[in-house]
């Protein structure tokens, strides 16, 4: 077989414009070049843009959030694919997709009584959601990459907020806003309502997994073969991604999830933030898994990751929610 | 990007013919055709009309990159947006490094990042333009599996199912024939990262390809 770059170098050109770059286009750019009094930033200050332009426009989960869609395509981190790299399991000498499905269900029930405590709140939509998440970028860089992320989603989507990211703990983070989206752009732009306003909030668990079976996307396509309820997970790691969801939606989430027939206990994990957990999921063929992580002593939410086996470097890959609410202003903290 | 400890030697070990006409001489006169992209850039601080001759240079290729990649309906907005981009920040360059493709494919990047779903779109229209061709007997499409065009339904597959980021190194090193070490400069990664990710990307290609040709002749079986 031919060399696979070769291929693709061939096949790229059957993409190739039909033409040259229109000479409109070079008058259009070109018009642009005038004095315009020094442009901003320190030496570096583009770079570091970049990193933080890059986070914003990362869509968590690459694709598979990208095909859900929604509310998950607007936050700045959630499940990371993790690169396959040799063989390993979930460490600690566990089994992972050990069929626990009553201790699944215990840890979810557990979380799901620390959210239903909670005083009830709902969400007004000139508010926004101020998250602060860390994402796992390259699980074999040394040392380890990842993405740090504060932002400010307008709840309603359509008022401006603000992402500020960074790489390093030194870095200066850069902010981009967070603009409305135009009429028509819904599609692929990134600033959508930070809390899907049809959530239900009745704290039914039934109510819950009908809602998030209804507004799944298609099953994952990493993975050789999806459960029936790969999707129903997926849509519940990303409404939980948020962070700020009503504690009855919060709480639904987490007993809707128990009632999936699949859901077991993986073992124990370490998100991205480097807090050990216990981590309920799906294990698909192969031992891919798909999990999201609870504290192991007090049940609250942690985060999440894929886990795309073999992987040995799973305990490296991830999101880690690290604070969340829902504040009035841009700028401001829970 | 103080993350990454910088190569200061611009390679080109591939010897990729795009984007050789920043490479100069040591020492040479900087007359307009001779001058490196940095000198460019830094004559754009007096005369901002010197920032075309960047455009001259490099905007075929950039259109010809992302158009590969995102179609007719973005990649004219790319590039624009690039060199808009690449101007306003243009104080902001690292004038040690003579070469500005790195910095341009890395802003061309991002702006692409922002177009997925036409990506996403683009390349299952690609797979699917297969579709029509006229049925061939089995041994004609398992031998014709060497060429490019008849392994387009997988290879669009595959491109599809990488990750953002291996797909950005993969395709920045087959269709916008940068080095690896540019690649990390282009995305603001380590040199090792950039290496690790295209050995995957590759490798799962070659998969796709492969597990292709091998359905192929278990369902004409």
């Amino acid at each position: 077989m031919t060399d696979e770059m070769t291929m693709l170098r061939d096949a790229g050109t059957e993409l190739d414009p039909p033409g040259e770059a229109p000479a409109a286009l070079r008058e259009r750019v070109v018009a642009g070049f005038v004095p315009d009094g020094g442009a901003a930033g320190a030496p570096g200050a583009a770079s570091r843009a970049a990193v933080g332009d890059v986070i914003r426009m990362r869509r968590p989960v690459g694709r598979r959030l990208a095909l859900v869609g929604g509310v998950a395509a607007s936050l700045a981190a959630a499940l990371v694919i993790a690169p396959s790299l040799g063989l390993g399991g979930s460490g600690e000498g566990e089994e992972p997709g050990l069929p626990i499905s009553a201790a699944a269900a215990a840890v979810l029930q557990e979380a799901a009584a620390v959210e239903a405590e909670r005083e009830p709140w709902a969400p007004r939509p000139d508010q926004f959601v101020y998250r602060k998440v860390v994402e796992t970028l390259d699980v074999t860089a040394e040392p380890l990459e990842a993405g740090h992320v504060e932002s400010w989603v307008s709840v309603d989507g359509r008022h401006t907020g603000l992402s500020k990211g960074w790489t390093l703990p030194d870095e200066d983070p850069v902010s981009s806003p967070l603009e409305p989206c135009a009429e028509g752009t819904e599609e692929w732009c990134v600033n959508v309502p930070a809390i899907p306003a049809d959530i239900p909030t009745d704290g039914d668990p039934d109510v819950m997994l009908r809602y998030l079976r209804d507004t799944a996307g298609p099953p994952p396509e990493d993975v050789p073969e999806p459960l029936p309820d790969s999707a129903t997970f997926v849509r519940a790691a990303d409404l939980l991604a948020i962070g700020s969801l009503p504690p009855q939606a919060r709480s639904a989430l987490f007993e809707a999830v128990a009632l999936i027939p699949e859901v077991t206990v993986t073992g124990d994990a370490v998100d991205a933030a480097g807090r050990p957990g216990v981590a309920v999921g799906l294990t698909y063929a192969g031992g891919d898994r798909d999990e999201l992580i609870f504290d192991r002593e007090t049940n609250e939410f942690l985060g999440g990751r894929q886990v795309r086996s073999p992987d040995e470097l799973a305990d490296r890959a991830g999101w880690a929610l690290l604070e969340s609410g829902v504040v009035d202003k841009v700028g401001q903290k829970p | 990007m103080s993350a990454v400890p910088a190569p200061q030697v611009d390679t080109r070990a591939d010897g990729a013919p795009a984007g050789s006409e920043a490479r100069r001489e040591p020492g040479s006169v900087a007359g307009p055709e001779n001058r490196t992209d940095a000198a460019v850039i830094a004559a754009a601080d007096q005369d901002t009309e010197q920032f075309a001759v960047l455009y001259d240079r490099y905007a075929a290729g950039l259109h010809r990159y992302a158009y590969r990649r995102l179609g007719p309906e973005h990649a004219e907005d790319v590039v624009a947006e690039t060199f808009a981009i690449a101007f306003r920040r243009r104080r902001t360059y690292d004038r040690s490094r003579p070469d500005a493709r790195p910095w341009l494919y890395g802003i061309a990047t991002k702006e692409i990042a922002r177009w997925h779903r036409s990506e996403e779109a683009r390349l299952r229209a690609w797979a699917r333009s297969d579709v029509g061709r006229p049925e061939e007997s089995l041994a004609d499409r398992v031998a014709e599996r060497v060429s490019a065009s008849a392994a387009r339904p997988e290879l669009a597959e595959a491109l599809r199912r990488l990750t953002p980021g291996d797909r950005d190194v993969l395709l920045l090193a087959a269709w916008g024939d940068l080095t690896q070490e540019q690649i990390a400069r282009t995305l603001g990664i380590r040199p090792g990262t950039a290496r690790s990710r295209l050995h995957r990307a590759r490798r799962q290609v070659r998969a796709a390809l492969g597990a292709g040709a091998t359905d192929e002749l278990e369902a004409g079986r």
